[in-house]
């Protein structure tokens, strides 16, 4: 509230002039005056006064009278006067913390037989040190800190006669538990995922990574959200320039209202519009604890259950939290097949619609001669069937997103079963097309990260327009060009192909083909600035080699 | 004055704060908010009003690099397709059963000539062939460097209509010859125009899945028909006399790493370029050797000189029955990837030359080169026999010498005479 008036102070000093020439000095004038005035002196960021009435009105002022201000004075030793206020915003407060930490020790500790012989400049600290029972407590100085503290869901406490006041931490607010994950959902690994509340997310953070290199700095975006952002990241192992260059591009963000981690990612990423996000988010504490391992740097947000990642890579986005959960040998063929989803996903239409329009003579004949049947009687060129079968399926897809849980699926499924089958019988559609179409659309789903699986269909999309121009020709310049744009990509200054572009052994099987870490080392990615990880664990070091062989000899 | 001081310093600790469990309110960010509200309105005001739009913060791009072996694979990438389609005929043609042995030795004289480049480009760190032309000849420096970029360009254009020939043959017999060279070149000037980095970046990926389309090609190959290592022999029938003229052909294309390197080579390390040279050359070297005997050994000699190109050839007579058929059509499209690739960095070469020639941004001359590129590749009259005799012993060998050979080291000699040396201009 207390920065909305200092961000419209500037209109209200245009509208003051408006006003004042509309009325003469008067009317609307006068009111946004007082409201420029007030807005001047909270930047200013002044000092408390001695009055304690003053004080009040000044806040009063500053929050409008707001409904949930809740301003309870207290009178000191006896005396009829107040002469200590308790402030506090009751939405963001935790009630229980105010009365128990802060109403309740201040009214005994009031009476006049606590307060005898206790000097007035000792009150202040008094109350500080023995009186507030709270985790924390804060001197404040001026108008402007004031009104951040009750911002943040802190109490303050207002006495008469000083220039200072003391703020007690009692945030609170209604949020949802800590529950299981929605969206990456794993057969292996921790059920927890982030939730709205930086704080359990961080401590959900700080349960995982047990180490004082842990640093979480705190930042604030938007103007009007003032919207909490935690940069996270491990000290000794992020790259310094890495983190200096996140961490100037969130301050650097100018925009009103930061409401979910997506639109700071929009706003701070690299590529704005490229289809690949060169940002990761997830929703999960393991995958933040993995990544911040590997050097890289993690954004909380407050109000939002996903935490984004930089610098991402392109093989990144085949990775999935589980991976690192199961054995080698399946987590290293679960990502080639979800490269190979990724193929299909992208390729295979077009790659259909290349074979039947322009190169018929791969296709032996029998089979052609097949395809050719189905074809007969199809209204359509293959490529407009493509895209009806294509647009039939992603409407189906966001249809069953959008409904209610318990019919979802239910009309997706018999959707696609029924309206395949009627445009097959129809003539619409020929039935090896559906067939393409539906493994395309299937494959999309293998890869873990739902933001690019839309990424992917528009690239499918165009490389079938390509396919129909141009067959395989128009298929080749396609992929070439994404190949191109991939390469164009970075991510934090670092290139969006690293891990493959430096096309090294280890970078490979550490990322393309999870390498067993009982047999190597595997290392860090570039971007760490300790590459090498922490060797295997003691015991299974060969105990017939080394000191271990000595000891038992002797 | 120190109570700014004092609130820089409060901000700055705040920046490093590792955050326990309270969360500290930042007044210092209240007012820093109130005094950019107050710079916004005044922008506001001066450009008239007008809504204020988030704003995201720009980063500032650092000079391209690329590593040694990007530079190695972008030298053996960028005669790939040569390499493979059409180079194993020429020499075969000249050499006969002793094409091999002309490959291992053109191998060598690239080397040479790519040596050659290397070095001179290393005297100059940091700089191209249109920069450091000026400080070793001068005004003549420069003249000869535009020859050289010009060169280039007309060599991605002749061969791309070379290639698009091949494909209209093979592939699009109805399709317009300028509905194929129109999106390559598209695509080429993409490509060039996001610079030698991402140029570095995309060999990588390219190459890979060209050599294990090549591989998979010799596979089927080898599967298909049966080698006969006995029409290699006799070596050396006819003398060596066939064999050395039927190396100035493909020495001229091994020879095309110097524009890579005397225009590419200012964004890598000086004393990797003579490594990449080499062992770029050989690994072009490896594949043209490796056609060579293959094609020979599966076709003979008559056989392969009667064909456009004797890989797709053998791949058009391989079929897996019921499944596919017409190999040949999906190894060439592998292929283009190549012929796309070879567009845009001679291109790119082209582009960074005449950028360090008039010190203009790569970017505009990529596409202005692009643009000037269209009318030679679609112009009809332009016969595609008429621009296979460009590559013939005698054309080759002429832009052998005049070209790879001469300027390079005319400008060479030059510097050596002036004892000229380049600073890094890193």
């Amino acid at each position: 509230m207390l920065v909305t008036l200092v961000l419209v102070e500037g209109g209200c000093g245009l509208l003051s002039g408006f006003f004042s020439r509309l009325f003469g000095g008067r009317g609307g004038g006068d009111k946004r005056t007082t409201c420029s005035e007030q807005g001047r002196k909270t930047a200013g960021g002044q000092p408390l006064s001695k009055k304690l009435e003053q004080n009040i009105q000044m806040i009063r002022d500053m929050f409008y009278e707001s409904s949930d201000l809740r301003i309870k004075e207290v009178p000191l030793g006896g005396r009829k006067a107040p002469q200590l206020c308790v402030i506090h915003i009751a939405t963001l407060t935790d009630h229980d913390i105010v009365h128990r930490d802060v109403i309740n020790p201040i009214v005994v500790w009031a009476r006049p037989q606590q307060l005898g012989g206790l000097r007035h400049r000792d009150q202040v600290e008094e109350l500080k040190r023995r009186v507030l029972t709270a985790q924390s407590v804060k001197t404040v100085e001026t108008d402007t800190e004031l009104a951040g503290h009750l911002l943040e869901g802190n109490t303050v406490i207002l006495i008469a006669g000083h220039t200072s006041a003391l703020s007690v931490e009692s945030r609170g607010w209604p949020g949802r538990g800590i529950q299981e994950p929605s969206v990456e959902i794993t057969t292996r690994g921790p059920r927890l995922a982030f939730t709205e509340t930086i704080k359990d997310n961080v401590a959900l953070l700080r349960r995982r990574i047990k180490d004082p290199a842990l640093t979480i700095e705190q930042l604030h975006v938007g103007d009007k959200s003032k919207t909490d952002v935690r940069l996270c990241y491990l000290r000794d192992l992020a790259p310094k320039r890495l983190v200096d260059e996140l961490r100037r591009r969130v301050k650097a963000v100018q925009t009103d209202m930061i409401l979910d981690s997506g639109q700071l990612e929009n706003l701070i990423r690299d590529h704005p519009i490229s289809l690949f996000t060169t940002m990761r988010s997830t929703e999960r504490p393991d995958s933040v604890a993995s990544e911040l391992n590997d050097g890289r740097i993690a954004l909380l947000l407050d109000g939002t259950p996903f935490a984004l990642i930089a610098p991402s890579t392109f093989a990144a986005l085949f990775v999935s939290a589980e991976d690192h959960y199961v054995g080698f040998p399946a987590s290293s063929v679960l990502r080639i097949i979800r490269f190979v989803g990724f193929g299909l996903s992208v390729v295979l239409t077009p790659f259909y619609v290349a074979l039947t329009t322009f190169h018929q003579e791969l296709v032996p004949l029998p089979l052609l001669l097949n395809v050719a049947a189905t074809q007969t009687g199809v209204p359509f060129p293959v490529v407009v069937s493509a895209l009806i079968a294509e647009m039939v399926i992603e409407v189906l897809r966001e249809a069953g997103v959008r409904l209610p849980q318990q019919f979802g699926p239910a009309v997706s499924i018999v959707g696609a079963l029924v309206l395949g089958q009627a445009a097959v019988q129809a003539g619409f559609v020929p039935p090896g097309l559906v067939i393409v179409v539906t493994t395309a659309a299937i494959a999309s789903f293998s890869v873990p990260r739902t933001e690019v699986i839309i990424s992917f269909r528009l690239i499918r999309v165009a490389l079938l327009l390509m396919a129909s121009v141009l067959g395989f020709m128009g298929l080749v310049l396609g992929t070439v060009l994404v190949v191109y744009h991939l390469a164009s990509l970075k991510s934090l200054g670092m290139p969006y192909l690293a891990l493959y572009t430096p096309g090294r052994v280890s970078y490979l099987a550490e990322d393309y083909v999870l390498a067993p870490q009982r047999i190597k080392r595997p290392v860090r990615p570039t971007a760490a600035a300790n590459r090498v990880r922490s060797g295997p664990p003691p015991e299974l070091l060969d105990p017939t080699s080394g000191p271990h062989r000595k000891g038992t000899k002797r | 004055m120190r109570k700014k001081q004092q609130g820089r310093q409060q901000q700055g600790q705040q920046q490093q704060d590792v955050t326990a469990e309270t969360v500290e309110p930042n007044p210092q960010w209240a007012l820093q908010q109130a005094q950019n509200a107050r710079r916004r309105l005044r922008q506001q005001q001066s450009k008239g009003g007008g809504k204020q739009t988030p704003q995201a913060p720009k980063t500032v791009q650092p000079q391209p690099r690329i590593s040694g072996r990007q530079l190695m694979l972008m030298i053996a990438l960028s005669r790939f397709t040569v390499m493979v389609v059409f180079l194993p005929v020429a020499t075969t043609g000249t050499a006969g059963r002793n094409a091999w042995l002309a490959a291992v030795l053109a191998v060598l004289g690239g080397m040479v000539v790519g040596t050659l480049a290397a070095v001179l480009s290393a005297r100059f760190p940091g700089q191209s062939i249109g920069g450091f032309a000026r400080a070793a000849a001068g005004i003549p420096g420069l003249v000869l460097a535009a020859i050289y970029a010009g060169f280039y360009v007309f060599i991605a254009v002749a061969e791309t209509r070379l290639l698009t020939a091949l494909i209209i043959d093979v592939s699009l017999p109805r399709t317009p010859g300028w509905a194929i060279v129109l999106p390559i070149l598209v695509v080429a000037v993409y490509g060039a125009a996001l610079g030698p980095d991402t140029a570095g970046r995309a060999t990588e990926i390219l190459i890979t899945s060209l050599l294990a389309s090549l591989f998979l090609a010799l596979v089927l190959l080898l599967a298909s028909r049966q080698m006969e290592p006995a029409l290699l022999r006799p070596v050396l029938a006819f003398g060596i006399r066939p064999v050395l003229s039927s190396t100035i052909n493909p020495i001229f294309w091994f020879a095309m790493s110097a524009g890579l390197v005397l225009a590419l080579g200012k964004y890598c390390e000086p004393n990797r370029l003579v490594k990449s040279v080499l062992a770029g050359t050989a690994i072009s070297g490896m594949i043209l050797i490796t056609m060579a005997l293959t094609a020979t050994m599966t076709l003979g000699v008559g056989e392969v000189v009667d064909r456009f190109s004797p890989l797709l050839g053998v791949a058009r007579t391989v079929f897996f029955r019921g499944v596919v058929e017409r190999m040949d059509v999906l190894l060439l499209n592998t292929m283009m990837i190549g012929a796309i690739f070879d567009m845009t960095l001679f291109l790119l070469v082209a582009a960074v030359i005449i950028s360090d020639i008039f010190r203009v941004r790569g970017r505009a001359v990529v596409i202005v080169l692009g643009m000037l590129a269209v009318a030679p590749l679609v112009y009809r009259r332009i016969s595609v026999f008429d621009l296979l005799k460009l590559f013939d012993v005698m054309s080759s060998g002429i832009m052998l010498a005049t070209v790879h050979i001469g300027i390079v080291g005319l400008l060479l000699l030059v510097a050596l005479i002036r004892g000229k040396k380049g600073e890094s201009g890193q």
